[in-house]
């Protein structure tokens, strides 16, 4: 064997000895052929649409997944430092883009009847986003991929991307030719990046699980340059800061305790809790208000505004105490050794993040009640309203709980994993309630919300308790 | 009889099937200062840990003040300070920023003091902490540490990052509030000479146990590097009780003793028709010598 293939076969193991990264890349896959075979089970005719509104499934989990790997070996002084480092390593990330992004669309495409071409096309359009926003770290750049992935939910849009008239396939054409000139610029930005490169740093939710100190330094020179650039969020943060105030100087355990779990929050964001809602709100109203002015779609409709609306107020609850406790994990240990006991510690850290989950929540509401009432598609009855209202507050619940008992794991793939497949599950129940509930009436909502809220506490209950028995140090 | 400030009593710690600490007893008398010896991945971090309840011993226990380190109470920690040897701290913060915030969980905190040490170690106040070097993240650590004048502190390899300066600046400030002042102090360092400078007494510990523990001129008066020079060549068979280390080459040898004192030196004149003369050892050497030593 040659140095080259060598080199390549080591490389290669860097995945294939990460269990839950090859769990995480392969599984998505599995399950979209399985689904696909039940498809074809139940009803042939739709197999065609099925496999196209499911295609973009994997992708979503791959991808990040990909780009992370790729990240956590190029973000590092060994990918300048070892000689021949970048070739066998873009290899294998090529080869992994390629089966992704070309193989498994046109797999997908012969078996089903659809257009090869378009259904790459389609594949490279929602991944290419996706990819350079997990690259930067930028949230705007995964919305722009999510609202790609959901232009299938349109008759004329489906048709567009996998049926295509001959007209279009220049269009398609051009798309794989962007898309791939995107994937090589993403192999040379990681060949290229340095110490001082805005994206040299991992996100903590995706961090290798035993983080270097190397990997700390980073991750705390991206929070500080994030500040430092942005003028607004700096003055936020100086006016968010200043109103820390002294401890009490004789205090009872009351106070003390007040004091500290107050603190807290300013341990735990650069920001208030109600200006991250706000931001929350304000963006996913733009989302909304996009998505049902998307004409082409089939006129201005609640529906389609709704359904993303839906997907983000189940991810953020869960995503919140996930991302949040991972984040600031490498800190607790310092904080467990202020004045304050660890229960007090704990019970401050998740009544803080549940602040703030219930803020973004109260913001999505809002902008919900606001879109309903503007694109008033049926007449909403107060008894419908307040369904949904308790439905969505028993997932939040749930969700919540679920990041509290995830972010307790050290495995960085294996609670992204986790997370994303019981969100695709907390999705079904509002997605009946949006599709069914003229069909199966309230009641079996209310049952459903009930039982969820109970679950969504024993999950909770039992997190704290694994928190508080957790070693810190 | 006062209680000890912190109690290790019986204490083992395993991580899966590596035991790291095995059944160590060690009380820290108030207004000790302790210094903590060990090579590399000897047990001393987990040492700290578990006194400060960031880790859960696996038997035995720990106190500290009297209480549980696992569950310590909010004013048992009021009166500790803590400086690890990665200090983290909040990135998105100014450094005066996370001392006020630090400052505010404590309800008493000196920031005059806070003040004169950032002035004495050129803290930037107005930089963000996630830009500062690691030198001059460890020495906001240490400030925060001190802010609030603790009566136990815990120092687990301060100083390692810290340059000559820094470092100098901070034995001069831990030996000014040690000053008349009854604090106990932990400090763990792979640097001796600071050791000397500060520690009245010495732990050491070698794989998981604890190797000696007591004055640290007591430790010097025991461990002694003796030269002997035969007559005659030195046979295969020489042996010293109690030796660290032992060298031989023809009629010489140099032995390294844990446990020194005249009646050896006596029998080993006797037994080898030798002359014997002791040398002292200072702390970096009797450390090597209980870490190196080949034994004859």
């Amino acid at each position: 064997m040659g140095p080259f293939a060598s080199q390549l076969e080591q490389v290669a193991l860097t995945y294939l000895t990460r269990r839950w990264l090859i769990f995480g890349m392969v599984a998505p896959f599995v399950g979209v052929a399985l689904f696909m075979v039940l498809a074809t089970l139940e009803n042939s005719s739709k197999l065609a649409g099925s496999a196209a509104r499911s295609l973009a499934v994997p992708l979503f989990v791959v991808i990040p997944l990909l780009v992370l790997h790729a990240k956590i070996q190029f973000a590092h002084s060994r990918a300048k430092l070892v000689p021949n480092f970048a070739a066998a390593h873009l290899a294998i990330v090529a080869l992994v883009a390629f089966c992704s992004l070309v193989v498994y669309p046109v797999a997908i495409a012969f078996a089903t009847g659809l257009d090869p071409l378009g259904a790459m096309a389609y594949a490279l359009a929602i991944s290419l986003p996706a990819m350079w926003g997990c690259q930067f770290n930028r949230g705007p750049l995964f919305v722009v991929s999510f609202l790609l992935m959901l232009s299938v939910m349109g008759e004329w849009t489906l048709n567009w991307w996998f049926m295509p008239e001959p007209a279009d396939r220049l269009s398609h054409l051009l798309i794989v030719a962007v898309g791939w000139i995107g994937i090589a610029a993403w192999l040379r930005r990681l060949e290229q990046l340095g110490e001082e490169s805005d994206d040299y740093e991992v996100p903590p939710i995706l961090k290798s699980e035993r983080p270097s100190r190397a990997e700390n330094v980073a991750t705390s020179n991206f929070a500080a340059k994030q500040f430092s650039r942005n003028r607004l969020l700096s003055g936020t943060s100086d006016w968010w800061l200043a109103q820390i105030r002294p401890a009490p100087v004789h205090p009872d355990w009351r106070s003390g305790r007040r004091n500290g779990r107050r603190l807290l929050a300013y341990g735990l964001s650069g920001q208030p809790a109600w200006m991250s809602a706000l931001i929350l709100g304000i963006v996913m109203l733009l989302v909304a208000l996009v998505m049902s002015q998307l004409t082409f779609l089939g006129g201005p409709s609640t529906r389609r505004a709704g359904v993303p609306l839906m997907y983000v107020l189940l991810f953020v609850p869960g995503l919140a105490p996930l991302t949040q406790l991972v984040q600031h994990r490498p800190r607790l240990p310092g904080m467990l050794l202020f004045p304050m006991t660890r229960n007090d510690l704990i019970d401050g850290l998740l009544v803080t993040i549940a602040r703030g989950v219930a803020l973004n929540w109260l913001a999505l509401i809002l902008v919900f009640a606001f879109i309903v009432t503007v694109f008033p598609e049926e007449q909403v009855a107060l008894t419908t309203a307040a369904v949904f209202l308790l439905l969505s507050a028993a997932l939040t619940v749930v969700s919540f709980g679920l990041g509290v008992q995830f972010a307790t794991w050290e495995g960085a793939i294996k609670r992204t994993l986790a997370f994303a497949g019981c969100f695709g599950l907390l999705f079904a129940p509002s997605m009946a309630w949006w599709k069914e509930r003229q069909l199966i009436g309230d009641v079996p909502f209310v049952l459903l919300a009930i039982f969820l809220a109970a679950i969504g506490a024993w999950i909770i209950a039992r997190a704290r308790q694994k928190w508080l028995s957790l070693e810190l140090g | 009889m006062n209680t000890p400030v912190i109690s290790w009593q019986n204490l083992q710690k395993s991580f899966g099937a590596k035991e790291v600490l095995r059944g160590i007893h060690l009380d820290l008398e108030s207004g000790t200062v302790l210094g903590l010896l060990g090579a590399n991945g000897s047990g001393k971090t987990t040492l700290i840990k578990c006194a400060l309840g960031l880790l859960r011993p696996t038997a035995g226990s720990v106190s500290v003040f009297g209480e549980n380190s696992w569950d310590l109470s909010a004013s048992a920690k009021a009166r500790l300070g803590y400086v690890s040897q990665e200090v983290t701290s909040y990135p998105w913060m100014r450094v005066r920023q996370v001392i006020a915030y630090t400052a505010a969980f404590y309800p008493k905190w000196n920031q005059v003091f806070v003040d004169e040490l950032s002035r004495r170690w050129h803290l930037p106040l107005e930089d963000r902490v996630g830009t500062l070097s690691t030198g001059q993240l460890q020495t906001v650590g240490i400030v925060l540490a001190l802010g609030h004048e603790p009566e136990l502190l815990v120092l687990d390899e301060p100083v390692a990052s810290l340059d000559p300066s820094a470092r100098r600046q901070f034995l001069r400030t831990l030996l000014e509030m040690l000053d008349g002042r009854e604090r106990t102090v932990l400090f763990s360092t792979h640097i001796t000479s600071d050791l000397e400078r500060v520690a009245g007494r010495v732990a050491i510990l070698a794989d998981g146990k604890l190797r000696f523990h007591g004055e640290l001129d007591e430790l010097k008066d025991r461990v002694k590097r003796l030269r002997i020079t035969s007559r005659h060549d030195l046979p295969a068979s020489f042996a010293v009780p109690g030796a660290l280390r032992c060298e031989v080459a023809g009629a010489n040898a140099t032995v390294s003793v844990a446990d020194f004192n005249e009646k050896l030196v006596h029998d080993m004149r006797q037994t080898w028709d030798a002359e014997v003369s002791v040398h002292d050892l200072n702390l970096e050497e009797i450390f090597v010598e209980m870490h190196d030593g080949s034994v004859c």
